[in-house]
This record gives C-alpha cells, structure tokens and sequence, in this order.
C-alpha cells in the first residue's frame, strides 16, 4: 500500500530533486465527519444511528456499512460504559452481575453530569476500496490498556464469558487497532477493496 | 426491538423471536422472555431471521439463555440468523457452541 511518503517520493524522482510544495492528494481525506456530545445527549441513547444516517446520505447505501455500524456501535458502548460512565466489565462474568451491570448503567446513565464522546471520522479512498480513519475520545481518566491488550490476544473464543466481546469483534473488522491518551482515545481504520 | 415468544403446545419448546436490533438495552425484555421457564428438556429456539443487526452485549445474553438451557438439560438452538448477524456469531465463533441452523 502506497503512503503519502512514497508517493511524495515518487514525485520527487519524477521532478529530479525539485520538492513540490504541495503533499500528495492521497493523503487528503474524501471527507471528514464529527459529532461530540455531552451528556444531556448521551442520555438520550445511541447515537449511532443518526452517523450511519450521514455516511448514507454521503455515501449511498454500500455492503460495507454493515460493519461499520459494528465497528462504531461497540467502539461508542465503551467509551460510554467504561469512560462516561466508569462501568466496570468484570461485573458481567457472573449471570446475576449482567443483568446488575445493565441496571447500573441505567443508574449512572440518569446521574451522570460531566462527560463527553467524541466521535471523527475521515474517509479516504484508495487505489481499490476505500479507508475509514475512526477516532473515538471519551472524557474518562482511561484504563490499563497494556491488560486489556493482553486479554484481547489471549482471549479464547470458545470461551463461555459473558463480556469481553465487543473489542474483539472491533479488532476482527479493522485494520487496525490502537489506543492512545491512556485508553481514553481510540483509533482504529476500518478498509474495505 | 421487539421479543416475540411463543411456547408449543406440549409446553416442550420455547421460541424466541427478536425483531429489528438485538442489543443490550433489551436485557431485561430478553431474559423476561424465559427465566420463569422451568421445564426439564426445555428447547428453546431463538429466531434471529427479522434481527437486522446485533451488538457484542446480544452474544452475553446468548451465553445467559444456553447457560439456562443447559440448567435444564435443555438445548438452544439459533434460527436463521440474517447475514449480518451471523457475521458477528461467525467471528465470536459461537458455531462452537450453540447449534446454528441457516
């Protein structure tokens, strides 16, 4: 895959030594998108629905969409879970402390007063296909991203746990995968040819 | 979302049938659904043919059902599931655990 560095090489190569001013056009986003709310509005439920409305109305009705809504579904549920509402996962490992994690949730959904979700978007095509740069910040302190990582690649999937599902099946559709400010920034790109 | 229940007559399976989205904030509907079933040799289907997209939460609350089933020496069995969301049973690789019938 050619970055924008080759590609400004390549034009150096062509143009002797003369570097052009300009970067590439590859490197430019077809179209940049973002959406962050605050509370009042992360109570009111999912906002994902109204981004994929957005990406219809720019982009047409297209196979690939279907895992991005995945994508950002799960990558919003835990920015809002773990970072707005510092929910903690391990709750969900027994039967009684799913359904006690849900109503905890709703709980600190009602009180919370602070907070934020970030969510960007750029859309890059490429020579086939195309590249969705997904960024999602939320306003929590973090977490040990080094464990997570961890438990992630060790993760067995026939495995009978409750929680633990959605990065993984985040990881299974991207590209790539990273988090950055201690867990609280999320960066992933999701490609499809 | 909608969950539409529907018991046989001989009381000997329960069918489950989720419309729309199947995601967490239908917990409480879903386990609604069977926790009060009782029945020694339950068969519970769950029909997921009309659920157009489902979350990673919908797998726990699966994981909730079979576990129940299994309380029962019952069995589950996943129905139709559209494309999508056998996609996401594919990639959490629950054929490994649940029968799935397309």
């Amino acid at each position: 895959m050619m970055n924008r560095f080759d590609v400004t090489k390549k034009i150096k190569n062509l143009q002797g030594d003369k570097v052009l001013p300009q970067l590439s056009y590859a490197a430019m986003p077809a179209w940049e998108w973002q959406l962050k709310l605050g509370v009042e509005r992360l109570r009111c439920g999912n906002p994902i629905p109204i981004i994929m409305d957005q990406i219809y109305a720019i982009e047409g009705d297209e196979p690939q969409w279907e895992n991005l809504y995945t994508i950002l579904t799960e990558l919003f549920v835990n920015a809002m879970d773990h970072g707005v509402l510092s929910l903690n996962s391990a709750l969900k490992n027994s039967a009684e402390g799913f359904g006690q994690y849900f109503d905890e949730r709703e709980k600190k959904l009602n009180n919370v007063d602070t907070g934020f979700v970030h969510i960007a978007l750029k859309r890059f095509n490429e020579k086939v296909g195309g590249k969705i740069l997904i960024t999602v910040k939320d306003s929590g302190p973090g977490f040990d991203v080094s464990d997570v990582m961890k438990k992630l690649d060790t993760m067995n999937d026939a495995e009978r746990v409750y929680s633990g599902r959605g990065l993984k099946l985040v990881k299974h559709l991207c590209e790539t995968l990273e988090f950055k400010e201690k867990g609280s920034l999320v960066e992933v790109t999701y490609v499809w040819r | 979302m909608t969950v539409k229940t529907n018991i046989s007559d001989d009381k000997k399976v329960l069918t489950i049938v989720i419309e729309e989205s199947f995601e967490f904030s239908q917990y409480q509907i879903f386990r609604d659904a069977y926790s009060e079933i009782d029945v020694i040799g339950i068969k519970f289907i769950l029909d997921l043919s009309k659920a157009a997209f489902m979350d990673s939460s919908a797998l726990g609350m699966i994981l909730l059902l079979k576990d129940h089933a299994d309380k029962l020496s019952g069995e589950l069995i996943i129905s139709k599931p559209s494309v999508m969301v056998n996609k996401i049973l594919e990639i959490a690789q629950f054929h490994k655990l649940i029968t799935i019938q397309r």
